[in-house]
């Protein structure tokens, strides 16, 4: 199911692109000592022009707990796309988790940015927790986090 | 079915269900708490705007304001440095009067502890199992409790059977539809968290964004704002900093209003849906959080469920005991005896047991079972006896209930006989009526009779032997049965005072007074968890006691109170009694064994409704035991027979100082063998205009003493009730005519 949903993941982004080549991208993300319980996150990639593409990954399951990332929400509502990506377990403060998507090769150094959004019960939700361009600029460097992220890492 | 429901599931879940309504009652009473916090406001009169207008908000990030229903108004926000903050907001001023007290490690544990047992969402899972399980044996209690009682109709009626089946069901009836509350909403919070059941308004929720980036506006002059009263604020979401498409996101009790962060135009309201709205209402009724009485309430009701949990253990250990074991039981197809059992683990398979040991001794294959297994497998079978209790309001008991329907689908006239022996307390309506059903049902199968049916009154060894006498001519074997019920640990009694009565009427009468010798005092554990082995003594109370070298004991009813340290009995003389006898003839200070014997069918309901105590010679005892317990002077209303004023008016002094004192109402007596030649029933008929006032203010009868005088005093009743539109057998339903016949 997870390899049937990345590849769904990308689909609209692949069929904007044209039949280029693919190469997997995993993110890990490290995330800080926040307090409270575990965080809910939304990891998203953007056009040049901020318009939503693609939900990467999304960490914590309820439904109604995803929908207080209202930024990601709001860009999903405006591109007129649904939910997509894999969903994943809700992460407690100094935890790990990573995912990986294969990606085509024209979304790379061309002024895209992967989005972290964060959400903590009853501690507030951050918008751009942390953006990293998908260029090789940044590929396999550390992008310090804001606020319950601490820091960001893509690799391809 | 639903007794294996309530007793299995509630057995699995029990730990985990004390340790949810604990920790649940515990935290109850935090919305209390909270209303009566100093920062709990009156918010009457103002809007939202209207406070933030108040507030100072430089420096600092905010993102939600929330009120809570008890009134705490709180901020959410980022201070300077970026950390995320929470304050309480002094709704006066606007100023922030520090940061929101998370509460002390206790209460966040014990919230953790209650809602996913500090497992996360396994845990939570779990507990939403225990909720489950609460309202599944709780049901299935209210199923259980109704056949028990013969019927849903009578599930409110006096309960009988052990203390701790009583309290089981006396506390389970009080807290059924809290404990019930409590168990719902919580599964259905569990429900919710994990999505099965969705609640969100987010689909029908369009996103919008304020419409155009202009310079900030402070919130308190915008509109949309100003238009919501506060009191009914439940969250403000502010726009994310520097994000000028976010709007504010305004949650009601009514549903959600954004608001444009720059022109406070409404951009969009979305109605709270039925899910919401639902939500809503359980989680305050499950918290109390806006309910606090609500919550205080369901809290106590919580507390009951250990109670409850430990009561149920009991009554299923007592019942497993009770369950007996058979010694060479043979196959049902080569038996020539089969013995068919109706009752549920009770002292019938006692009794069972006894009859299969002796039948085997005598050389006889006998199979004992189930009555629920009859059917045409017993192909050996020459006699088939039939030993049945009866249950609730004379229905089967549970092992036996499909017997009836068996019979009927029996292939071919079977070519054994039968017998039946009926158990039951001749006090209760409907005696042994399952056991007069079943004989009838088989001799309508015009199968051969092989004994007329025979009942057995409280458990009586005499009349088991009798039987088992008729049976053994029957089956052409010496048949002796003994059985041996299972006594209670005895203790010693001396005899400290007696007096004689009736000696000049031929009815020789003793009051015997007896001290109770110290020793291990395990009353109060018997008198929560006992199955009748108290050692005090309640009015009405039987004394068991056995004479010297004999296992069958005697019961007087006591007729002191509680209060002191003796017992008080009444004994009439018998001819040939070996045990009044023995207790006529005793000196001061001579010793007895004797236990106490529970009889709780036999007492007057709680109130303060009269009580018409009817008695005749020893039977007064229980009456004066209950007098003399009459600290609130309940009207209680005596009517006494004898033989002579002069020789067998018993307990004179102490009727006479209870009359004074109002403990007793009245006294009316009648005297066989004085100049008014008049039994008791003849007083009972002559008051009847006052008699059938007090029972039209809710009187409740009780009859004490032979099986004729009981008959002929039911029957005077009869015709008074009558033009009441009511009937003995119907106030005996009710539980308003109480007999203890001897």
């Amino acid at each position: 199911m997870t390899t049937l949903l990345k590849s769904t993941a990308l689909a609209v982004a692949m069929a904007l692109a044209g039949p280029l080549q693919a190469k997997p991208l995993t993110v890990s993300v490290q995330m800080a000592n926040f307090s409270g319980p575990p965080a809910y996150a939304a990891v998203y990639v953007t056009d040049p022009q901020g318009n939503y593409v693609s939900t990467l990954y999304v960490a914590g399951y309820k439904s109604k707990y995803q929908a207080d990332l209202r930024t990601w929400y709001r860009l999903i509502r405006r591109s007129g796309k649904g939910i997509d990506g894999t969903t994943g377990a809700s992460v407690g403060r100094g935890r790990q988790f990573s995912t990986t998507v294969n990606v085509p090769d024209n979304l790379l150094n061309a002024g895209y940015n992967l989005h972290i959004e964060t959400g903590v019960e009853d501690y507030g939700v951050q918008p751009d927790d942390a953006v990293v361009p998908l260029d090789d600029v940044n590929n396999g460097v550390a992008v310090k986090g804001r606020r319950n992220v601490g820091s960001a890492t893509i690799s391809y | 079915m639903w007794r294996a429901v309530h007793t299995w599931l509630g057995l699995a879940s029990l730990a985990l269900v004390i340790v949810l309504a604990l920790t649940g009652s515990l935290l109850s009473v935090l919305p209390a708490l909270e209303k009566l916090s100093p920062s709990a406001q009156s918010a009457a009169g103002q809007s939202v705007a209207d406070l933030l207008g108040r507030m100072d908000l430089t420096d600092l990030e905010p993102d939600r304001l929330e009120r809570k229903p008890s009134g705490i108004v709180t901020l959410g926000y980022f201070d300077a440095s970026g950390a995320p903050q929470t304050s309480y907001v002094d709704i006066a001023t606007g100023k922030l009067t520090g940061p929101v007290d998370p509460g002390s490690p206790f209460w966040v544990s014990l919230k953790d502890l209650h809602r996913a047992l500090f497992l996360r969402d396994t845990g939570r899972a779990i507990t939403g199992f225990g909720a489950l399980a609460l309202a599944l044996v709780s049901l299935a209690g209210v199923f259980v409790l109704a056949a028990r009682m013969g019927g849903i109709a009578r599930l409110f009626d006096r309960v009988q059977g052990s203390a701790s089946a009583r309290w089981h069901s006396i506390v389970s009836r009080i807290v059924f539809l809290p404990v019930m509350l409590s168990a719902l909403t919580g599964f259905y919070m569990v429900l919710t968290d994990f999505d099965v059941l969705p609640v969100s308004q987010i689909e029908s929720l369009q996103f919008p964004e304020s419409a155009q980036g202009l310079p900030a506006v402070q919130p308190g002059t915008l509109h949309g704002l100003a238009d919501v009263p506060l009191d009914r604020l439940m969250m403000l979401q502010f726009p994310f900093a520097g994000d000028s498409f976010d709007v504010f996101t305004m949650t009601t009790a009514t549903g959600l209003t954004l608001v444009d962060q720059f022109t406070g135009d409404v951009l969009e309201t979305v109605p709270a849906t039925p899910s919401i709205k639902i939500h809503a209402w359980f989680y305050a009724v499950h918290t109390g959080e806006g309910m606090a009485i609500v919550g205080i309430v369901l809290g106590l009701a919580a507390l009951s469920v250990p109670v409850l949990g430990v009561t149920g253990v009991l009554i299923w250990w007592a019942r497993r005991r009770r369950k007996v074991r058979i010694a060479d039981n043979a196959t049902a197809g080569t038996a020539d005896i089969v013995v068919l059992v109706g009752s549920e683990g009770g002292s019938t398979w006692g009794f069972a047991q006894s009859l299969h040991k002796e039948l085997t001794a005598e050389g006889r294959k006998v199979h004992t079972g189930d009555m629920n297994s009859f059917g045409p497998q017993f192909t050996a079978a020459k006699h088939i006896l039939f030993l049945t209790a009866t249950y609730g309001n004379g229905a089967a008991p549970g092992n036996a209930d499909q017997f009836i329907a068996r019979l009927a689908d029996l292939p071919d006239k079977p070519r054994w006989s039968f017998a039946v022996l009926g158990f039951g307390d001749r006090a209760f309506p409907h005696y042994c009526a399952f056991a007069k059903d079943v004989d009838t049902a088989l001799a309508a199968q015009r199968i051969p009779r092989a004994l007329e049916l025979e009942l057995i009154n409280r458990q009586s060894p005499q009349a088991f032997a009798t039987w088992g006498n008729d049976l053994g001519q029957v089956l052409e074997l010496p048949l002796s049965l003994r059985h041996e019920v299972e006594l209670p640990p005895t203790q010693t009694l001396t005899l400290t005072d007696r007096k004689v009565y009736g000696i000049e009427v031929q009815a020789p009468t003793a009051v015997l007074r007896f001290r109770r010798e110290p020793g291990p005092n395990r009353g109060m554990w018997n008198r929560i968890f006992g199955t009748g082995r108290a050692t005090f003594f309640e009015p009405t109370d039987l004394l068991g006691i056995l004479p010297p070298g004999s296992n069958v004991p005697r019961y007087y009813s006591v007729s002191s109170d509680a209060s002191d340290n003796t017992v008080e009995i009444c004994v009439r003389l018998q001819v040939g009694g070996e045990c009044s006898g023995l207790l006529h003839q005793m000196e001061i200070g001579g010793q007895i064994e004797a236990f106490a014997k529970e009889n709780p069918e036999f007492r007057p309901p709680p109130g303060r409704k009269p009580v018409i105590m009817v008695s005749a010679g020893t039977g007064i005892a229980p009456f004066i035991g209950l007098v003399r317990a009459n600290q609130s002077r309940r009207p209680m209303h005596m009517y006494w027979g004898g033989r002579s004023l002069q020789s067998d008016f018993l307990y004179p002094d102490t009727l006479e100082h209870s009359l004074d004192n109002n403990h007793l109402g009245s006294l009316t007596t009648a005297f066989s063998r004085d100049s008014e030649n008049a039994y008791v029933q003849d007083k009972v008929r002559a008051d009847a205009d006052r008699l059938r006032d007090m029972i039209h203010k809710g009187a409740t009868i009780m009859v004490c003493g032979g099986d004729a005088m009981a008959q002929a005093v039911a029957s005077e009743f009869n015709t008074l009730l009558e033009p009441l539109g009511l009937s003995t057998h119907q106030m005996r339903s009710s539980k308003r005519y109480l007999e203890d016949i001897f």
